[in-house]
């Protein structure tokens, strides 16, 4: 397996900062491109992992006016989870996970578009995106050009607070439906009579990354409730999910930090544009 | 679009629509540019036409200073308001752009530039600079294109006096631009300069490769341009501000337009 050497492809232009930087391997290159996901082991250490669960409880129980609670069947959606602060404001700089949306999405025009924290109780209901070209949501799309550099839309890290396995509350995708040329035809059918619907299994800790565009959803938990985080990450011109604009308080938390001022900026789509620099961010 | 027009965007990239401007809302564009343009800058300002000269530093362009010419600059004129918003739905050239992006779409951005004497716009973009941005796409018949430009001229040009320019085809190359920076050459086999009459317009997917050749007149080159993107894209920085009063004055589409449609409008 070829290290993950940082290699430059010589096709950066003038317009586009960072790009042409590989930080992928070429094997992680190649799975994500054919599967349209890949699997970050141990993203989070067990402490960490104990500290995101306790913050997700706690803010559903109070939570502040920056994050929003949707209740939708057996699941608990809590929007903009990012103002939480602590490890769930700290875990979208973690490099294993910037660095690959940096390569999938557009160098280092990358912003976070949403972020989520879900607590699902079993029972909970989810459905099959559509993927691939037939996806209505045209910010999904899955590009992949030349010398395999990618320009992808909307992007996922999702992130398991509890170790689903086996169909019990499992993360499943159609592998390869991210290229799907004609619609999937299993919408009105359970997810467990779907014949090319895998599961993922992922321990508490581990996230996978996987391109919005791929035919994805989540089976039910069985017994206990699991929690997990996500993180929809663009690119820097695309605007953030509706609830989820940086407020005041996390852009003045975050100033010193250089990362996370370029994740939660106002979208753009060169920094250099002298219109946007205008705009008071 | 008719099935020629399809055909040749498809092929071409970009597609020429002669009288997208009456002539007398171009007269009255002009009328507007020439009365601002016989007030120093902090006057138009207070007008709402704020140049921002290309020989400024600031401004991201690299044309040098040269007191001997005037200075070129472009502005929002949005932020002027008056006839300028009778483009934002133009009903010549809206349609096309709807039946290029395909999906609920914003104007993101409209400016006037103008091109003195001496001066061009270099060879930029193609499709193999894959600027996230900009795609040329096609699925099933139908366009699904991101970010698409109209340049309307606000005067005659001929080639001489500084026309647009395209690489037809090159919204589809997949090889870098050789000609990436160049000054357009007319006489080159692969460009093709687009001379216009004033109101004539030239709709383009941002991915073609495209500028202006030399102005070689005396004449300055009045040109808007108007960009479109699906909604989930964010506006050109205050290249959308609008002028005071705007809301109550817009039509329903110009106002969605300027504001974008609910971005992930299928969630």
């Amino acid at each position: 397996m070829e290290t993950k050497a940082k290699r430059k492809v010589e096709r950066t232009h003038k317009l586009q900062t960072g790009t042409g930087e590989r930080h992928l391997s070429d094997e992680e290159r190649h799975f994500f491109d054919v599967r349209g996901y890949l699997v970050i082991d141990n993203f989070l250490k067990p402490d960490q992992v104990n500290e995101a669960r306790e913050a997700l409880q706690n803010t559903a129980e109070n939570p502040p006016p920056s994050i929003m609670v949707d209740k939708k069947d057996s699941e608990l959606e809590l929007l903009n989870i990012v103002e939480n602060g602590g490890i769930i404001e700290d875990a979208i700089t973690f490099t294993r996970l910037l660095r690959a949306m940096e390569e999938i999405i557009w160098g280092s025009q990358v912003r976070l578009v949403a972020s989520r924290g879900l607590i699902r109780e079993p029972g909970s209901i989810g459905a099959l995106t559509q993927g691939g070209k037939a996806d209505p949501r045209r910010y999904t799309r899955y590009r992949c050009f030349l010398e395999g550099e990618f320009r992808c839309l909307m992007t996922t890290c999702l992130i398991a607070l509890n170790d689903c396995a086996n169909g019990n509350g499992t993360f499943c995708m159609i592998p390869a439906s991210h290229k799907s040329n004609f619609p999937h035809p299993y919408s009105d059918i359970p997810l467990e009579a779907v014949p090319a619907l895998k599961d993922i299994t992922l321990k508490a800790g581990d996230a996978i990354i996987f391109s919005e565009n791929l035919s994805h959803a989540m089976k039910s938990p069985i017994k206990e409730k699991h929690l997990w985080l996500s993180y929809q990450y663009g690119p820097s011109y695309m605007l953030s999910w509706p609830g989820c604009e940086a407020s005041k308080e996390l852009r003045t938390r975050t100033a010193d930090s250089e990362i996370k001022t370029r994740l939660l900026k106002t979208p753009y789509y060169h920094p250099w544009d002298h219109y946007y620099k205008d705009i008071v961010d | 679009m008719t099935p020629e027009e399809r055909y040749l965007f498809d092929l071409q990239g970009f597609l020429f629509i002669p009288d997208a401007i009456p002539q007398d809302l171009v007269q009255q564009m002009n009328d507007d540019i020439d009365k601002l343009e016989s007030l120093n800058d902090a006057a138009a300002a207070k007008l709402g036409f704020d140049r921002k000269y290309h020989d400024d530093k600031k401004s991201g362009w690299v044309e040098e200073c040269d007191p001997s010419r005037p200075r070129d600059y472009d502005c929002n004129v949005l932020r002027r308001g008056g006839p300028f918003e009778a483009l934002i739905d133009c009903t010549r050239t809206l349609p096309y752009i709807d039946e290029m992006i395909t999906e609920p779409l914003r104007l993101d951005g409209y400016m006037f530039m103008t091109r003195n004497q001496g001066r061009h716009t270099n060879l930029h973009h193609g499709y193999a600079e894959l600027l996230s941005y900009s795609e040329f796409a096609i699925d099933e018949g139908e366009f699904k294109c991101v970010s698409v430009k109209v340049a309307y001229a606000l005067r005659d040009v001929s080639i001489e006096e500084g026309s647009f320019a395209v690489i037809p085809g090159s919204h589809k190359s997949n090889f870098d631009n050789p000609f990436g920076g160049a000054i357009p050459d007319e006489n080159h086999p692969l460009i093709e300069a687009c001379p216009c009459k004033a109101g004539d317009a030239v709709i383009f997917s941002e991915d073609l490769t495209h500028g202006a050749t030399i102005n070689q007149s005396k004449k300055a080159r009045r040109t808007l341009f108007i960009s479109y993107a699906p909604a989930f894209q964010t506006p050109w920085g205050t290249l959308v501000n609008t002028a005071d009063g705007f809301e109550e004055r817009a039509t329903p589409r110009q106002l969605e337009l300027i504001k974008g449609p609910s971005p992930f409008a299928i969630a």
